[in-house]
């Protein structure tokens, strides 16, 4: 999975692209794990438009995120969610935990 | 680099072997020497050397033929061949690589050339050897793990036991994606004889998210089997996960309660596909999405265990689940679909769905297995007012003695916050559990003090009318009513207590209730439930008079005392 970060004004997006499962655990975490240490971000953006397939350990993976970003006074939102993606996060009510874009 | 090598020069040219003789010693190795093919096999296998100089042209065995069998020898070992060429012969040369030779050397032999190619070799053989001892300690690893892996297995056949999925009204199947699965199938009665079934989904797969389940059957066997209800289990079962697990751990699962004796269905669905309940006809008449995030995620507070229910008079099954079913691939990577699912059920009569799915499912996958664990489940459902089966007191085997009279006394006074909160019931039970000689009149008791409880909470401090439950809508209604009532509830309490006692030489156990309500009108009740079932014994008052010796209320029925016989349970 590749992803892309873009910083603007206090607000990082993180742009994934392909398959979000187990494999890419150590990609995503890495690249949160410099976001989350920058103090100047206030939210994190995760733009899941480029992901053709996402399972529950991509949710785990969210749920970490959201955790080290609290933990860090920052927010977390999903955006651009679609097709399966969507579905997933639906069954999962993910909308009780994410600003879902 | 310096190591002493065993060279095995084999040549039927008398000057060809001095020579190379001589310039091996002069290497600082050791000669040992064949004149042709036959002997060069027999010497490599007497002295095991570790290299070969072979010529071409031999009697008796070629110099092809010999190298050929040499490499066929069994043995760990790898040992350099370096084929000795006439000059510019690329017949020979390719013939040589052919047969297995590593190298060639073209006559005359160069010195320079021989040293070069010799500690080459040397350093390939090195490789070789690194790539044995790691291929060694591989397979050791390998055998370790797999002894480790069986006796996972068998822990988690002990652990998840399945002997509740035993019952006559259950069908399930679940298809690991690996050795372990992530999903989990558990099924319990509750001493009121109420159905529990769970289906749940871990994060991931295979062993770490089998871990994952582990905790949760413990829970909801015990649980179940002292009598707490759905919401209570499912509660526990989120705080377990969300305590013992890792963040970023989940399960998701469906929990449900079938009451056949009240024609009731509870329901709590987070994060697995929708619940169904098809009719005999194969129709849905009710679904439940996902309405909950997964278990082991929210703190308890935050989360809702409330399940929702569901009412139904007619006979029909209960269908759940895993992700892994509906998304099921065939050879060209298409999905089954939740809609293929619910067509396939709904095209055979009940007694035949569940075959008839898997027999679907084992030819969309043409063979193969499913990329993610598939577990299913499937419940018959019939309203029975007489299902008291289980109320029977069961002896155990070898038991009857019944202990004294007088020797315990059980006093619980249960106010307003707690009435809110708890589940009475079981954890009252639970202490009378403990008595050794009780343990087989549990089942009845727990129905007669459920009953009274009921009857005290619903109709004594709650005035709610039970009628309201027979008519249609009714029941929804009535459920909601519960529940605003006892929220708003600001002032009620209930007391109660359990001892043994003995009248007339017979061992009792007097059961007593009393709630602070101002009473019911319970002769009309009684009136009610005979008048509005077939058998009397399904409900209320009526049950807990079938089941008991007597029934006495006082006052304006909000004090009531029960007396059950101790005297003889049936043998299991």
């Amino acid at each position: 999975m590749q992803i892309n970060i873009s910083k603007h004004e206090g607000a990082v997006r993180m742009s994934l692209q392909g398959r979000f499962d187990f494999n890419a655990h150590r990609e995503f975490r890495g690249s949160y794990d410099a976001v989350i240490n920058d103090a100047e971000v206030r939210e994190v953006e995760v733009d899941l438009g480029g992901v053709d397939y996402l399972d529950s350990s991509a949710l785990g993976m969210l749920l970490l995120l959201k955790e080290r970003a609290a933990a860090a006074h920052k927010t977390v939102a999903l955006s651009n969610c679609r097709g399966m993606v969507a579905q997933v996060l639906e069954v999962a009510n993910f909308n009780k935990l994410f600003n879902i874009k | 680099m310096h190591e002493r090598l065993k060279v095995l020069v084999v040549d039927d040219a008398e000057e060809n072997v001095t020579l190379l003789c001589r310039f091996v010693e002069r290497m600082g190795h050791d000669v040992v020497v064949a004149r042709d093919g036959q002997q060069a096999l027999d010497l490599f296998q007497a002295e095991a050397p570790d290299m070969v100089l072979m010529d071409v042209m031999m009697p008796v065995m070629n110099g092809f033929e010999a190298t050929s069998r040499i490499k066929a020898l069994p043995g760990r070992r790898w040992v350099p061949v370096i084929m000795l060429t006439a000059l510019a012969q690329d017949t020979d040369l390719a013939a040589g690589l052919e047969a297995g030779a590593d190298d060639y050397l073209t006559k005359p032999i160069n010195m320079v050339v021989l040293q070069a190619k010799v500690k080459a070799m040397q350093r390939i053989a090195r490789l070789q050897s690194r790539l044995a001892e790691q291929n060694e300690e591989l397979a050791r690893y390998h055998d370790q793990a797999e002894e480790e892996r069986l006796i996972g297995c068998h822990i988690m056949e002990r652990i998840t036991a399945t002997r509740g999925l035993d019952d006559a009204l259950l069908r399930y199947r679940i298809f690991p994606a690996a050795q372990f699965s992530g999903d989990l199938v558990a099924a319990a009665r509750t001493p009121g004889n109420v159905l529990h079934v769970m289906l749940a989904d871990a994060t991931g797969h295979g062993l770490s998210a089998a871990l994952n389940v582990m905790p949760l059957t413990q829970v909801f066997y015990s649980m179940t089997e002292k009598g707490f209800s759905l919401a209570s289990i499912t509660d526990e079962l989120n705080h377990k996960i969300k305590s013992m697990m890792p963040s970023g751990r989940f399960v998701a699962a469906t929990l449900v309660a079938v009451n056949a004796r009240e024609g009731v269905m509870e329901v709590w669905n987070g994060g697995t596909p929708e619940a169904l309940f098809m009719d005999a006809d194969g129709r849905i008449v009710r679904s439940w999405k996902s309405k909950h995030l997964p278990l082991g995620i929210l703190s308890k507070g935050e989360f809702d265990p409330q399940p929702e229910v569901f009412q139904h008079d007619q006979p029909g099954q209960l269908f759940l689940c895993s992700d892994g079913l509906s998304e099921a691939e065939d050879v060209q990577g298409q999905q089954l679909g939740q809609d293929s699912v619910v067509r396939t059920l709904a095209a055979v009569p009940p007694q035949s769905r569940f075959d008839h799915l898997l027999q679907a499912l084992h030819e969309h996958l043409g063979g193969r297995q499913a990329h993610d664990d598939v577990s299913m489940i499937m419940v018959d459902f019939a309203k029975d007012p007489a299902d008291v089966a289980a109320a029977q007191a069961v002896a155990p085997v070898g038991s009857l003695s019944r202990g004294k009279p007088g020797e315990w006394r059980f006093h619980a006074s249960i106010g307003t916050d707690q009435l809110k909160q708890l589940d009475v019931v079981p954890l009252m039970l639970n202490v009378i559990e403990q008595i050794e000689h009780m343990r087989a009149h549990i089942s009845p008791i727990f129905l007669i003090v459920s009953e009274l409880y009921t009857n005290a909470l619903d109709h004594g401090l709650l005035h709610l009318d039970s009628g309201m439950k027979s008519e249609p809508g009714g029941f929804d209604q009535y459920m909601e009513q519960r529940h605003e009532r006892l929220q708003e509830l600001d002032d009620g309490s209930i007391e109660l207590s359990l001892e043994q006692v003995e009248i007339g030489g017979q061992p009792l156990l007097r059961i007593w209730m009393k709630d602070s309500g101002a009473g019911f009108d319970h002769s009309a009740v009684m009136q009610r439930d005979i008048a509005g079932n077939r058998q009397a014994y399904g409900r209320g008052v009526a049950l807990i008079r079938s089941l008991s010796q007597q029934v006495e209320y006082r006052g304006s029925g909000n004090e009531v005392t029960v007396l059950y016989s101790l005297a003889g349970a049936k043998p299991g």
